[in-house]
This record gives structure tokens, C-alpha cells and sequence, in this order.
């Protein structure tokens, strides 16, 4: 038995998912490098790298990660918290999707003692 | 243009998929230096790992490769010493099980579903991590004195591990199965099918022939939980005799690993993105490594290795720095979703992890105090000044990926770095800096295109700063810490004596180590 999916909507999640934490990792850098070297960012900001390729690693070879909108909240905080709503969203047929969400669920509850 | 999101025909996905590719139990062989307890860890691993992705592509895989991962768990379970201090009605149990997966065997050779191909990577690594700890206890296993408390305990504790992982594999092969019975009876095309068994048989999703397995292995399930009694498995593993790494050894072990693989990970694919995370990571341990100098500092410990503190917190602090401006340079080159080396990005994790033990408590860092109790600080100054060495090092091997001649950037990273160069004074000012079409090609779009000149040179004074600093640190440090080292060519030497020292600890750690992710 195949199963062939018609639409973007099996990997649409992933690829938002990998897109949002790249941001996230941004913000968070950009926050760290004026905070100076010994920030605790700068630790979470490469945790929502490696998390953001985590998910990119999922998607298949023929999907991108979709680029982001300027409009893009500011708070890094927010954007995970966004992620974390849309891991809800993975397909259970994603194999590692289990693995993204544990992390993402980590990122955040890091993030939310940072913001404390 | 339509893509092609085709699924693999079920049964065929886990072993075709790069996504599957097995991660971590290399083939048992002479080379395979890790301890027994070490590969039952790596086996309950792989098991967890199965239990998460249960899905019902991998169920056929899955149950044809079962009866051998249990063969394998049963040999090794028999094989430990000390046999008359195993748990009551252990033996029974172990070979009720292995009775179930011969029977199981020996139908699934005859039965149409599944048909006969390949077992799953995830079940075969749990087998191969079994039988070469069966190889080993048959090796050695006759040299432990038994009698001891401790000794029979440990055992115990293995072989409680053993039934675990075994466990766990077959709860997340039944799951597998039952999921594959769920989705075939969600197939319209085999709604007739269906009607007519579900006249015979007892509901919906009781139909299809991965269900009978998975009741059978169900019984294989129960059997193995009944070992696992409430309390037995954590009582069992309280006993274990085995060292944790954690505080400095972990540190240096996962800069070992990190140091070796970005070497690696430069050589075969220097794109921005893995530049991004090797250098970004660099920083980080900077970072972490100037909240330990403070705390060495405020308890006492710079004192006793003769280190001037307000040059250490000055060395470090400019060369974490470094870089991070190295990596902000090489983030602007770094298109969207780029796919990164996974063997660096576990590498990274591991380093990350290693430095948050020992700068956090929980999601804080913690005080002076507290990391002072964690790690012998004046052990760490000599770790901060030879991995300062080796990031001098780095450094100077991230410099042939900017002379990549293809390498390219997005164009409105590339104008937006242009102007931040011109108003930092890095660039003149002149109007031809910033050429006319590439301001119109990144208004319009953002491009990959190549690399100005300009930034490429900018990259590489940034990955000469990044050396100096950090050479300037472990300079410092060196002379300070470690009496030998009073040249380049000794510090190198101490450098390699340490790495080589990390490696061989790493490689007895063996892939647990590997396992663990950036969990916080």
C-alpha cells in the first residue's frame, strides 16, 4: 500500500516549525551579542539553531524551508511558543517528530525563565 | 510544479529513508572498545528511540527482525555469572519469552504478511549491542567474583536492563502493528475487505494481519512487564556500579569530540550553515568558560594556578567576542533553511549540554557557589587554556571556505553587511562600495549571488581575530597552569596529550554519550 499526499499540508507544520525557530535563533543571538559574551542567550539562541535544523532534517530532500516575513514577531519568547503550538500540529507518520516536540517543549520552558 | 511527497509502500519506508539510517550502534567487531554496561545503555537507547517513532510503515521491518533481538536478549541474560542471585522466576520468564519468539519465528517464515525483506535498523542495533555484550561476559564474565554483594547486584542490574530494553522494543513493535492495523482499516479500498472480516473477527480495528502478531508479541509484552515488576527495575538499576560522567570529564570529553568533528565537518562540507554552528558554538564556550574564570576567580582558584584574573576575564571575553563576529559574518552568508552536518550539530549539543551542567542551575546561571561545587575550577583553568589552543586552530581552518570560489550569499544580507561595514569604518564610504546592481537585485529579490570581495576579506580578518584572541587566552593560560608548557610547540604537545587522553575515555563512553541531545 503507497500512500501519496496531494498537499503541502503533511509537511507545511515542519517547514514552518524549522522556519520559526531559525528566527527565533536570530533573535535570540542578536539579544546575546549586545547582553555580552557570558549571556545565558547566547546558549539558548544556538539550542533553537540546532532545534531549527532538527526539524529541516525532517522534511524531505524536495521540500525547502519556507523564508520568513519581516512582520515576524520580535520576541523570541512568542516565536517558540508559536513553534510549540504547531509541533502540536506534526503529522505522527513525521518519524522524529516526538524527538522536535521534547526539544521545542525544553526551548521554551528555557526561554520563559530567561524572559523571568 | 507538483511535488512528489509519495510515501514508500508500507513495510519498505524505515529501511529505505535517510531519515532511518542507523545512528548509533556500529557493527560488533574488534574495534568496538565500549564496556558491557555501556552497550546495554546504548541498547535501551535504540529501544526508547523505537518506542518514539512506532509508526506503522516500520511494522513489518520491526516484527521480522523481533524474534532475533529477543533470541540475543535471552543468550545474554543467560550468560551473566551469578545466575543464584538473579530475580525469582527470572529464568522462567526469559525463556517463556524465548519460546513465544520462536514460535513467532517460525511462522513468520511461513505466513504471507509479513513477506519475507529487511528487519528494522533500530531492532537489529539492539540485537548487535546484545550479542556483543554476550561475547564479552563470555570473555570475562568467569573472572567476577560473584559472591560479592556488589558484584551480584550490578549483575542483576544488567540483566534487569537487558529485559527493559527488550521490553520497551516490544511494546513499540506491538504499537507499530496495531497502528498498521488502524490504517489499513482506514483504507477505503478495502472497505469490502473489511465488512466481511469484520463479521468474523471482533471489531474495526481488531482486523488485518499485523493485529494477530501484535496480540501474540502482546503476551511476549506481559511476560517481560511481569519481570519488570512495580518497584524492580528501579530498585535493580539503584544498585548499578557504574561512574556518571558529568561536571569537567563531560566537558572535556564533548570538547574532544567537537574539536574533532568541525575539523572533519570543514573538510567535507564547509557551508556557511556548518560554519555558522561551529563557530557559533566557539563562542558559547567562551562564554560558559568566563563564568567558570569568575567563579574560579571569586573562590580563590585563579590564585592557586598563578593567573593574572583581570587578563583572563579581558582574554576570554575578547575572545568570545571574536567569535561571535566571526559568526555573525558567516550567519549573513547562510541561506534560509540550510541543512547543517547532524554528526556536528550532536557534537554541538553535547557541548552545549556539557556547558549548561556546569554554568545553570536549572534555566539560571548558577552562582559562584554552586559551580564551584560542581567542578574542580583549578582543574578547569588547564581545559579552558588548551581548548583555547585548539580554537586558535579552528579559526585558522575556517579560512579556505571564504575562498570558496563558489561560494555565494543572499543579496540583501549581503547590502545590509555592506552598509553596516561602511557605517562601522570598516569600508569607505564611497559609493561604488556597495555596487548599483546588487542594491537593485536585493530590492527586488533576495538572490544567492556571490560574495564581494570586500566581505570575503572581512571574513577573514574576523577568522584572524578569532586566533589571535583565543591563542592570546591559552598563551596566558598555559604558562600559568602547566610548568611544561613553555613554548607553542609544548603546548601543542599538552594539547594533544590531553585530547588524545578525552578521545580514549570518549571512545570507552562509547555511544551513550552520542545519544543524549541537547536536553537541558
Amino acid at each position: 500500500m503507497a500512500t501519496t499526499l496531494t498537499t503541502d499540508m503533511f509537511w507545511q507544520p515542519l517547514g514552518e516549525i524549522a522556519c520559526l525557530l531559525q528566527v527565533a535563533a536570530d533573535h535570540l543571538w542578536e539579544a546575546a551579542d549586545s547582553a555580552g559574551i557570558d549571556s545565558p542567550l547566547h546558549s539558548l539562541g544556538l539550542g533553537s539553531f540546532l532545534a531549527a535544523s532538527q526539524a529541516a532534517e525532517l522534511l524531505p530532500a524536495s521540500k525547502e524551508v519556507p523564508d520568513h516575513s519581516p512582520s515576524e514577531a520580535n520576541n523570541p519568547l512568542r516565536v517558540l511558543e508559536t513553534v510549540e503550538q504547531l509541533t502540536r500540529q506534526l503529522d505522527p507518520r513525521v518519524a522524529g517528530a516526538s524527538g522536535l516536540s521534547i526539544t521545542v517543549a525544553d526551548l521554551v520552558r528555557e526561554a520563559r525563565a530567561s524572559a523571568a | 510544479m507538483p511535488l512528489d511527497l509519495t510515501l514508500p509502500a508500507v513495510g519498505t519506508f524505515a529501511g529505505a529513508a535517510p531519515k532511518h539510517a542507523p545512528t548509533g550502534a556500529p557493527e560488533p567487531s574488534s574495534g568496538d572498545v565500549r564496556s558491557v554496561g555501556e552497550l546495554l545503555v546504548d541498547a535501551d537507547h535504540h529501544a526508547r528511540a523505537l518506542l518514539l517513532d512506532a509508526e506503522a510503515a516500520a511494522a513489518p521491518g520491526l516484527l521480522r527482525a523481533w524474534p532475533a533481538t529477543v533470541t540475543a536478549a535471552a543468550a545474554l541474560w543467560d550468560t551473566f555469572p551469578g545466575i543464584a542471585y538473579a530475580a525469582a522466576d527470572g529464568r522462567r520468564l526469559i525463556e517463556r519469552v524465548g519460546e513465544l519468539a520462536t514460535s513467532v519465528q517460525a511462522d513468520l517464515d511461513s505466513s504471507r504478511w509479513p513477506a519475507a525483506g529487511h528487519g528494522d535498523h533500530r531492532m537489529h542495533a539492539i540485537a548487535d549491542n546484545l550479542t556483543r555484550a554476550r561475547e564479552l561476559v563470555d570473555r570475562y564474565g568467569a573472572e567476577l567474583p560473584t559472591h560479592q554483594p556488589r558484584v551480584h547486584k550490578d549483575l542483576e542490574a544488567a540483566r534487569t536492563r537487558v529485559v527493559h530494553a527488550l521490553y520497551i522494543a516490544t511494546h513499540g513493535v506491538v504499537v507499530a502493528l496495531r497502528e498498521d492495523g488502524r490504517q489499513r482499516a482506514a483504507d477505503p479500498s478495502r472497505v469490502e475487505a473489511l465488512r466481511a472480516a469484520v463479521a468474523h473477527y471482533r471489531g474495526r480495528y481488531e482486523v488485518g494481519p499485523g493485529l494477530r502478531w501484535a496480540d501474540r508479541l502482546g503476551v511476549a509484552e506481559r511476560v517481560l512487564g511481569s519481570y519488570l515488576q512495580p518497584g524492580h527495575y528501579a530498585e535493580a538499576l539503584s544498585h548499578e556500579q557504574a561512574a556518571p560522567v558529568v561536571g569537567l570529564p563531560r566537558l572535556r570529553e564533548a570538547l574532544a569530540r567537537f574539536d574533532i568533528q568541525v575539523h572533519r565537518t570543514l573538510v567535507e562540507a564547509p557551508s556557511p550553515g556548518n560554519l555558522v554552528l561551529a563557530t557559533r558554538t566557539q563562542g558559547m564556550f567562551f562564554g560558559a568558560a568566563l563564568v567558570l574564570a569568575r567563579a574560579a576567580v571569586e573562590t580563590g582558584h585563579v590564585d592557586q594556578v598563578g593567573v593574572d584574573p583581570t587578563r583572563l576575564e579581558q582574554g576570554l571575553t575578547s575572545a568570545g567576542e571574536a567569535w561571535m563576529g566571526l559568526a555573525r559574518r558567516w550567519r549573513d552568508l547562510m541561506p534560509q533553511g540550510a541543512r547543517l552536518d547532524p554528526a556536528l550539530s550532536a557534537a554541538a549539543a553535547q557541548l552545549r549540554a556539557a556547558c549548561r551542567e556546569l554554568t545553570h542551575d536549572g534555566d539560571q546561571l548558577a552562582t559562584p557557589n554552586a559551580v564551584a561545587q560542581r567542578v574542580d575550577l583549578a582543574a578547569a583553568i588547564p581545559v579552558i587554556a588548551h581548548y583555547s589552543d585548539a580554537a586558535a586552530e579552528l579559526a585558522e581552518a575556517t579560512r579556505p571556505a571564504s575562498r570558496d570560489p563558489d561560494l555565494v550569499a543572499p543579496s540583501r544580507a549581503v547590502v545590509r553587511r555592506l552598509a553596516q561595514d561602511i557605517e562601522d569604518g570598516l569600508l569607505p564610504g564611497t559609493e561604488e562600495m556597495i555596487p548599483s546592481d546588487l542594491l537593485a537585485i536585493a530590492a527586488r529579490e533576495n538572490r544567492l549571488g556571490p560574495v564581494p570581495d570586500q566581505l570575503v576579506d572581512a571574513l577573514e580578518g574576523a577568522a584572524t581575530k578569532a586566533s589571535s584572541s583565543s591563542a592570546s587566552v591559552a598563551s596566558a593560560l598555559l604558562g600559568a597552569a602547566t610548568p611544561r608548557s613553555g613554548s607553542d610547540a609544548n603546548a601543542h604537545h599538552v594539547r594533544q596529550e590531553v585530547w588524545d587522553r578525552a578521545l580514549r575515555s570518549s571512545a570507552s563512553l562509547g555511544c551513550k554519550n552520542l545519544s543524549a541531545g541537547p536536553r537541558l
